[in-house]
């Protein structure tokens, strides 16, 4: 009994340090890219693999997490208005940095109106896009949470 | 191994499943699966769970030997 208690500590430590040093990684992966694309101007060929890790890993988390049913939406009735809050503070946050990195880039060349349609034109397409992606992931989440109620439900009623 | 005695002292309560796990702070599913036996509870979840049903910890949680 003394082991298995140990035990459990143990892994349950071991999981938390491995969890930490996964979200050290993939911060490290973020700034890695920003600086890469964004500080150093250097062509996408450059930091791809980082790119592919980042979004690879964040894609595998956000997968295992619908799979393995943990809700992610959990308060009620509130998925969609996070999913437009989310998408647009995404498309703001796609609007500032691309906005930045093409201000150092072009911003001796351009007039302030169409230095403000392309801010425009950006957070739109930003925000859109992003409504999209996080649509689908609230979708597949309450598909996943639905089923695992049914199963639920049906497992009560055995009783 | 199931947990039929937790089941049947939640719903002696006339609780759903989805009840217990609001009073209790968790997920319907864990309810669903601490039930089902598929899932270990901590001591501190086993607790709020014998607290929220009026219950002991041998009462829902301790195994009899046969």
């Amino acid at each position: 009994m003394k082991d298995l208690i140990q035990d459990e500590r143990t892994v349950a430590q071991k999981r938390k340090i491995g969890s930490e040093t996964c979200s050290l990684l993939l911060l490290a992966l973020l700034i890695a890219i920003l600086v890469q694309q964004f500080v150093l101007n250097l062509p996408f060929a450059n930091y791809a693999a980082e790119f592919i890790c980042f979004f690879g890993a964040c894609f595998y988390l956000l997968i295992r997490n619908i799979t393995a049913g943990n809700d992610l939406y959990s308060r009620k009735n509130t998925g969609y208005k996070w999913v437009i809050i989310n998408s647009l503070l995404c498309g703001f946050t796609i609007c500032v940095v691309t906005g930045i990195a093409n201000y150092t880039r072009y911003g001796d060349n351009t007039t302030s109106s169409i230095w403000l349609i392309t801010l425009l034109i950006t957070f739109l397409c930003g925000t859109a896009a992003s409504f999209l992606g996080f649509s689908l992931i609230h979708y597949l989440n309450k598909k996943k949470q639905q089923k695992i109620a049914d199963e639920l439900d049906e497992e009560e009623d055995i009783l | 191994m199931k947990n039929i005695r937790m089941k049947v002292a939640r719903i002696e309560r006339d609780m759903k499943q989805e009840d217990l796990a609001q009073v209790v702070g968790v997920t319907r599913q864990t309810i669903g699966l601490i039930e089902a036996g598929k899932y270990n509870p901590s001591l501190k979840l086993c607790i709020a769970i014998c607290k929220a049903l009026g219950k002991t910890l041998d009462e829902l949680f301790w195994e009899e030997t046969p």
